[in-house]
């Protein structure tokens, strides 16, 4: 069942550009927390109700590249289906994921917040465990 | 960690001052530098440049397998991600690698300059309704989708013949071919070198503008600097232009991503050793160098088409102004180029023509009179570069130089460069009402909301004069004219 997240995330921004910090206990909630982190960037969806239900099926060679993944296959679900994902539930298989999502649709125009994000990078990005915690830093292209 | 992941931290790169706009991030300032670092900035532009990490940027860009001369940062530097923004890089192609980092997402982004028949007296009383109409007539905003909803054939067209193929569709002249950037097709894009989920993003944005930094603007020529250059370009004062600012919208940020991964495997694959994997590349001719290439191309070419089309919806704003009678051929283009591109060029290494793959970054092309890079109608003269300011101070029209082809793979800056981050740009609008605050300094403006506006207000970014500036008394670039905006419309 996709749920809110459980982790905590701030977010930062550089000249141009923006990203979020994310700590969470498990790999699973740090993926859940940092698709709903990336998504609160671009809209307020608090008072939304979801009503799209959407599958992820990925597979990458490495942590890093199945998060970057990850982001980026939302913003492309978001951009072609004009949703706004909200709850998610992520379970991992070594480099493999499978993921239920719920969604809002939006009407485009109406994420306004920074605008759409064209894509998370790779510039600075860190996965990192310290004190049995997980840390993310990424950094998106607005 | 948490939080000191989030701090900014200023740059410590050390730098030698090689004369008053020439600064040198030297040769081994950070571990596997194949070139030194560039910098042109006076001392006041050093010290905004400072606040940021870009230099640092430019000397990891300088890793690059086949970098040539120097990783190149122009005046409206500023930090990217991999690449600065305002970089400029050329690896070989003999030797060398291309790095989609190097292009970034938005895949030509670039400007076109429109000029009219008319002049800013007569459309004095006409400037609020043309920005009204440009406004409800050409899609702007996040995911915008256009009025043209094209099948899958059709923008596999779009992808492979680029403005050719609005033009062949009735959206504009062939006039307008002529003076955009390689004709606004690049060839060689290879269908099966994008993916689906590229051209699932493109097929509804065809004909649209987007959101961020991206506009349309109504200006008027303000003042005329070489009057021979301004003549060559159509340019007389007080004449009404257009400036549009967009690009490859979702097909090229798709494109991009698809790329960073496939880049990310060729790492491993070719032994290649960086400090970004941002950066990360295949050499050019390698198989995958050479797809990427393809589907940057096609990129490239949907974004002349989109500007195209989005010169064509002018051209019927035009028509339909109230009051005002005007004909479509009264618009015509002054001239289009890309500032997000890699580009195959020859140029002079040593007393040798050598290709290079020109990686520009919030970076133009600058060539000077005679190039065969130049279309023939402006050949006898040099490339006009056009380099949009923020929305309320002015824009500028410039020439290429021998200098620029000498020193910078003929290369120029593209805009203002961006200044304070979108938060900063928030806190410094609260309480106010930026529109109001241009429309007292004669701007109309229309957005789709406060946050744009916020975000993009005038001083989120550095001087347009001060940049300007610097490319021309370092002998870059000649001014040839300056406008000033009169309304601006926004996603």
């Amino acid at each position: 069942m996709p749920r809110l997240p459980n982790g905590r995330y701030t977010q930062f921004d550089t000249t141009a550009d923006m990203g979020i910090d994310v700590v969470s206990d498990t790999i699973e909630h740090l993926f859940e927390t940092t698709a709903y982190a990336m998504f609160d960037l671009m809209i307020d969806s608090s008072a939304l109700n979801p009503d799209t239900h959407l599958e992820v099926n990925l597979e990458s060679r490495s942590l890093e590249d199945l998060l970057i993944d990850w982001l980026n296959e939302l913003i492309f679900l978001s951009e072609t289906r004009c949703v706004a994902c909200v709850r998610f539930q992520v379970d991992l298989n070594g480099f493999r994921l499978r993921a239920l999502v719920e969604a809002v649709s939006v009407i485009p125009g109406s994420m306004n917040r920074i605008g759409m994000i064209k894509a998370a990078t790779y510039h600075g990005l860190e996965i990192a465990i310290s004190d049995n915690m997980l840390f993310l830093h990424v950094l998106f292209d607005v | 960690m948490f939080s000191l992941m989030s701090d900014t931290i200023k740059s410590m790169m050390k730098l030698k001052r090689l004369d008053e706009f020439r600064w040198e991030i030297p040769q081994g300032s950070i571990p596997g530098m194949r070139v030194p670092g560039w910098v042109f900035a006076d001392e006041e532009m050093m010290r905004s440049i400072r606040q940021d990490e870009s230099l640092r940027q430019v000397a990891q860009t300088a890793t690059l397998p086949g970098a040539t001369r120097a990783s190149i940062a122009m005046p409206d530097i500023h930090f990217g991600y991999g690449f600065p923004i305002g970089g400029v890089l050329a690896s070989r192609v003999d030797s060398g690698v291309v790095s989609p980092g190097g292009v970034g997402f938005d895949i030509n982004c670039g400007v076109r300059l429109l000029k009219t028949t008319s002049h800013v007296d007569d459309l004095a009383d006409h400037i609020s309704d043309l920005v009204k109409l440009m406004f409800s007539h050409i899609p702007t905003g996040v995911g915008s989708a256009g009025s043209l909803r094209l099948n899958r054939k059709q923008l596999h067209q779009v992808v492979v013949n680029g403005s050719r193929w609005a033009i062949d569709a009735g959206f504009g002249f062939h006039e307008d071919l002529d003076r955009t950037e390689d004709g606004g097709c690049l060839p060689g894009c290879q269908i099966d070198s994008i993916s689906d989920h590229a051209f699932e993003r493109g097929v509804e944005q065809l004909g649209t503008l987007g959101s961020g930094n991206h506009f349309i603007e109504v200006q008027f020529v303000e003042e005329i600097f070489e009057p021979v250059l301004a003549a060559a370009f159509g340019l007389e004062k007080n004449l009404i232009t257009f400036l549009i600012h967009t690009g490859s919208r979702g097909l090229g940020h798709q494109i991009c991503t698809d790329y960073l991964r496939v880049m990310g495997d060729c790492l491993r694959k070719y032994a290649i050793s960086l400090p970004d994997r941002q950066l990360a590349c295949a050499p050019v001719e390698s198989k995958e160098g050479q797809s990427y290439l393809s589907a940057m191309r096609g990129a490239a070419n949907f974004a002349w088409a989109n500007r195209q089309c989005i010169t064509h919806r002018i051209r019927e704003v035009w028509m339909k102004l109230p009051g005002h009678k005007g004909c479509p051929e009264d618009i015509q283009t002054v001239y289009d180029l890309a500032h997000n591109i890699i580009k195959i060029e020859d140029h002079d290494l040593n007393g040798h023509m050598v290709s290079f793959a020109v990686h520009r970054k919030g970076a133009t092309r600058a060539f000077c009179a005679g190039s065969k890079y130049i279309p023939e109608s402006y050949r006898l003269y040099g490339q006009p570069v056009i380099v949009p300011g923020d929305m309320a101070r002015a824009s500028y029209v410039l020439c290429g130089t021998k200098a620029a082809e000498r020193e910078v793979f003929a290369s120029s800056c593209h805009g203002a460069g961006r200044m304070l981050s979108r938060k900063a740009a928030m806190k410094a609008a609260r309480g106010r009402s930026i529109a109001g605050e241009l429309l007292a300094r004669g701007i109309r403006i229309a957005a789709k909301g406060k946050e744009t506006l916020a975000e993009e207000m005038p001083e989120a970014y550095k001087p347009i004069e001060q940049v300007v500036g610097i490319m021309i008394r370092s002998g870059l670039a000649i001014p040839v004219a300056r406008l000033r905006p009169l309304g601006v419309i926004k996603g």
